[in-house]
């Protein structure tokens, strides 16, 4: 089975990324994706973000598993939110993405959706950057999560985009090495040589998800980047499909 | 389901090193090892020296860095506002040169006709194709781009690393001229080869590595899995870039 652990609700039409679920389901099964995690995060009101994402996923629950998403904008409103998306809504998982929320990773604003994914025991995915937090403090450095990880140990942290750049992913590398609960997504639109081999190397191959981010970029490019790779056959398995179904406890 | 191998012509691979970052990738036998190990038999290169520094001397780093194997073809990068046409008319000449590169932003011009109009004009004689960076940094102003190339339709131009942030621009592009083409090494967009088909036609789409940044094997991987006929995959892969350079099929 092949899980697909990023994809978007809503339309990015800026770039082309328009929703249609048609679309995006013929690509799926082109890649021989069986199920896709999909989350809105357009919104400023979590509430309609998350209602679009289960209005989306129930059209084809057998393809989509629905994430919730809640706005540190709002802290008053996400316990509720998240109660609701994952026991009215039936969402699966939690989104986060502090560059579109200018706020840090390490900001105690997020507190509260550690806890409640440590408590839930739910996966938490979060865009990830491996640029100069510095620079850009916002972008989601991945050594910020780990002080989360080890606070809320029950909570699967997800780094999106495997830090889209090399010395991203030797951060997300030496993060997940730290901390049994961290893991590492590898969508990006950067395809560097060796970028899945290097993930597996360093992390090992439990610790690798695939994702495409979905319906900015084709599932079947990053499909490929794991079958093209030099590792083992097993490991393909796990990063397209065993590690994700283990985290959505489905397996 | 995947669809057999057909011969591949990469539009879009970079040969040398660069002086602010270490190129994982930098030499010949890194190019061919990746081509041979990609199945790519052919791929028009350029040398990255000419970006930042001299284009005349890092066109003559490519050519040594090809070292004569044919399966490495020479793309020159020039500078419309500063070198002169008589002086790589001679080079290209010499070196049977089929198509050009230009980096106008970072060469700080802009891609205006009183620039470069009379390059455009010679490269027409010549039958030579012009490629314009647009990846996530695009290389040319939309609106200098479009009235630059509407004067010289018989010049071919590819949008090399034609990237989704720069989707807002090359798609109404390549909807608007229709010697426009588009390189896919970086054009990840879900379905965007299919929607390109719809929108340009097969013969303006070109299969490129985006070497050394980008693992070229995936987007081969995803190229046999569109759904395309044995024709279109075989003008995207190669066909069509052997047409643009060779004048040919
Ligand atoms: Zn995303």
């Amino acid at each position: 089975m092949i899980i697909d652990f990023h994809g978007h609700v809503g339309s990015f039409d800026s770039i082309g990324a328009r929703q249609d679920a048609d679309r995006i389901l013929r690509a799926m099964d082109m890649a021989q994706v069986d199920l896709a995690c999909v989350f809105n995060i357009g919104h400023g009101d979590a509430s309609k973000a998350n209602q679009l994402t289960a209005e989306f996923v129930a059209q084809h629950p057998d393809r989509f598993i629905g994430f919730l998403f809640v706005t540190p904008h709002y802290p008053e409103e996400m316990e509720a939110e998240m109660i609701r998306g994952a026991d009215e809504l039936g969402l699966k998982g939690i989104k986060i993405y502090p560059p579109y929320f200018n706020r840090s990773v390490e900001d105690a604003i997020w507190d509260p959706i550690f806890s409640f994914a440590h408590q839930r025991k739910l996966p938490v995915i979060s865009h990830t950057d491996g640029t100069d937090p510095i620079v850009n403090p916002n972008n989601g450095e991945p050594q910020m999560f780990v002080p989360w990880a080890k606070k809320y140990p029950g909570a699967n942290i997800v780094l999106a985009h495997a830090g889209n750049f090399r010395t991203g992913r030797q951060s997300c590398v030496r993060a997940a090495r730290s901390c049994p609960n961290i893991y590492i997504e590898i969508c990006t639109s950067w395809r560097h040589f060796r970028s899945i081999e290097d993930l597996v190397e360093g992390a090992g191959e439990d610790r690798v998800l695939y994702g495409s981010d979905l319906p900015l970029i084709d599932p079947r490019i990053h499909t490929g980047r794991v079958l093209t790779a030099n590792i083992s056959d097993d490991a393909k398995r796990k990063i397209l499909g065993d590690n994700a179904a283990r985290l959505l406890h489905l397996s | 389901m995947a669809q057999p191998e057909v011969p591949v012509f990469d539009c879009n691979a970079a040969l040398g090193r660069l002086h602010n970052q270490r190129v994982a990738y930098d030499t010949r036998d890194d190019l061919l090892r990746m081509m041979s190990e990609s199945g790519i038999a052919k791929a028009v290169v350029y040398n990255p020296y000419c970006l930042h520094f001299g284009t005349v001397e890092g066109n003559q780093f490519l050519l040594e860095a090809i070292g004569g194997d044919q399966r490495l073809i020479a793309q020159f990068v020039v500078n419309f506002a500063t070198d002169e046409i008589s002086e790589i008319d001679a080079l290209v000449r010499q070196s049977g040169i089929r198509s050009l590169r230009v980096v106008p932003a970072t060469h700080r011009y802009p891609l205006v006709h009183w620039i470069a109009d009379p390059w455009l004009e010679w490269m027409a004689q010549e039958r030579m194709a012009l490629w314009i960076p647009m990846s996530m940094r695009a290389e040319a102003d939309a609106r200098d781009l479009y009235e630059t190339a509407k004067r010289h339709p018989k010049v071919p131009v590819v949008l090399a690393g034609a990237h989704y942030n720069s989707y807002p621009v090359v798609w109404p592009l390549v909807k608007a001229l229709d010697h426009l083409y588009v390189d896919t090494s970086r054009f990840d967009l879900l379905d965007g080869i299919n929607r390109l088909l719809q929108r340009a036609g097969p013969r303006r789409i070109l299969f490129g590595s985006d070497f050394p940044d980008v693992d070229p094997r995936p987007y081969l991987h995803y190229l046999r899995r569109c759904g395309l006929s044995n024709a279109d995959l075989e003008a995207i892969c190669g066909g069509n870039l052997q047409r643009l350079i060779f004048a040919e099929g």
